[in-house]
């Protein structure tokens, strides 16, 4: 998060600064595509890529602090992601019967890399295993850096609801360090 | 009444945002929940590089697009990934008139045109004009007294002086009354070529077609038409002036 200058590195990427804009990007993009990679594993570049032509499109038009900015790319993003999922399940590229119950990601698995080495990667690797409602409130709301009513109008549910998820997948994953005896 | 004991829900109370704030931070976090907080702090570790890859192309976008003007200009000059394709579309359509205003011009000057583009090259660049040099054309108007006989002629253009009488005759016979193209300086000198004549024909040099402030401003041909409209002392002869005869005589 920029903080105190969003507003004028704003101002000036309207204004056409590259180096605003860049500042912009640098700062947002990290954690989209962090967010991508648990929602759409496989696609979150192109994804991303997308949302931010997107943003770009409406850059000029755009007013809002960095809560509704970050709100905006996010939103930009999860959409096309829907969309990507949606067509993939219309025309499933790797049909889910052709593989075993080994193959398939479990908490445990992910539990297990974590042990080997808590970075980046891991940490998500971990959030992915978590239900969908929860990976996601989790990361908008720790990755993204949303608040809790930004994720309930991004996510179409209500601040209650989004509370107990963030709280739930919290939960689950203090069960998974615990079982994983994953220490540090 | 038997109090029968309610089961214990297994998510406690909700975690509120500054919990997760304290999470985030790593202050004051129980004991059981300091795996999660090194879990959630991993999540917004430094980005890494491949986290970055996609700059140049987010960058390129934004020149396009929301840039500043010369960075967009540079942009479409450059190899950008996005250029506006109807930017080389209308550089070749103008490219292709130029070449062919271009070709016109020379074959005017080279007074190889049709005669009627040919007269209309006159009119407008002065292109040379030898109408005696083609075959005579039949002429489906009649010559009114007043009116140019041309069709298509517009008013006001820069016609040589006398060095071009001999469109005074023929089909402007009836139109070469008064001031027979005598050019006296005054005719399509750039002010008003139409030459209106408003009510002046007959009263000077300057009445025929000086037409100052009355005319096309934007008429930049050589002075003395013999053919404008009201040079020939007619001072409705000009373009929507009812016809009226030509008066007797001249300056």
């Amino acid at each position: 998060m920029i903080g105190e200058e969003f507003a004028a590195l704003l101002a000036a990427a309207q204004g056409g600064s590259e180096a605003a804009f860049t500042r912009l990007w640098r700062d947002a993009n990290p954690a989209l595509v962090r967010y991508l990679r648990v929602i759409a594993p496989g696609a979150e570049e192109d994804i991303a890529a997308e949302a931010w032509i997107q943003v770009v499109r409406g850059l000029s038009a755009f007013r809002g602090d960095e809560q509704a900015w970050r709100a905006w790319l996010f939103t930009s993003a999860r959409r096309r992601a829907i969309d990507l999922a949606r067509r993939r399940a219309r025309r499933p590229e790797a049909p889910l019967d052709d593989l075993t119950a080994g193959q398939l990601p479990s908490a445990r698995d992910s539990a297990e890399a974590a042990i080997e080495n808590l970075g980046t990667a891991a940490a998500i690797a971990m959030v992915s295993g978590l239900p969908q409602l929860q990976a996601e409130v989790i990361l908008l709301r720790v990755v993204a850096g949303l608040d809790t009513e930004s994720v309930s109008r991004l996510l179409h549910k209500s601040p209650g609801a989004v509370r107990v998820a963030a709280h739930r997948g919290l939960r689950r994953l203090a069960e998974i360090t615990v079982d994983a005896g994953v220490t540090l | 009444m038997l109090s029968i004991p309610q089961p214990q829900r297994q998510d406690g109370s909700a975690v509120t945002d500054a919990d997760l704030a304290a999470l985030l931070a790593g202050e004051g976090v129980p004991a059981g929940l300091r795996p999660v907080a090194d879990i959630l702090a991993a999540l917004t570790a430094e980005a890494t590089a491949g986290e970055l890859a996609g700059e140049a192309r987010a960058l390129a976008e934004y020149r396009c697009r929301a840039g500043a003007p010369e960075a967009r200009r540079q942009a479409r000059l450059g190899p950008a990934v996005l250029v506006p394709r109807i930017s080389s579309k209308v550089a070749a359509a103008a490219a292709g008139v130029v070449v062919l205003l271009g070709g016109v011009a020379t074959a005017a000057y080279a007074d190889v045109l049709p005669a009627p583009i040919q007269r209309l090259a006159h009119d407008t660049i002065g292109a040379p004009y030898a109408p005696g040099a083609r075959p005579a054309r039949p002429v489906h108007r009649l010559a009114v007294p007043g009116q140019s006989a041309e069709p298509g002629s517009p008013p006001g253009q820069g016609h040589s002086g006398p060095g071009q009488a001999p469109h005074a005759k023929g089909t402007h016979a009836r139109a070469s009354q008064g001031n027979q193209g005598s050019g006296q300086g005054q005719q399509g000198t750039g002010q008003g070529q139409q030459g209106t004549g408003q009510g002046q024909q007959g009263t000077g040099p300057q009445s025929q077609g000086s037409g100052l402030g009355q005319g096309n401003p934007h008429a930049s041909g050589p002075p003395g038409n013999p053919h404008q409209p009201g040079q020939h002392g007619d001072p409705h002869a000009s373009v929507g002036h009812p016809r009226r005869p030509a008066p007797a005589g001249g300056p």
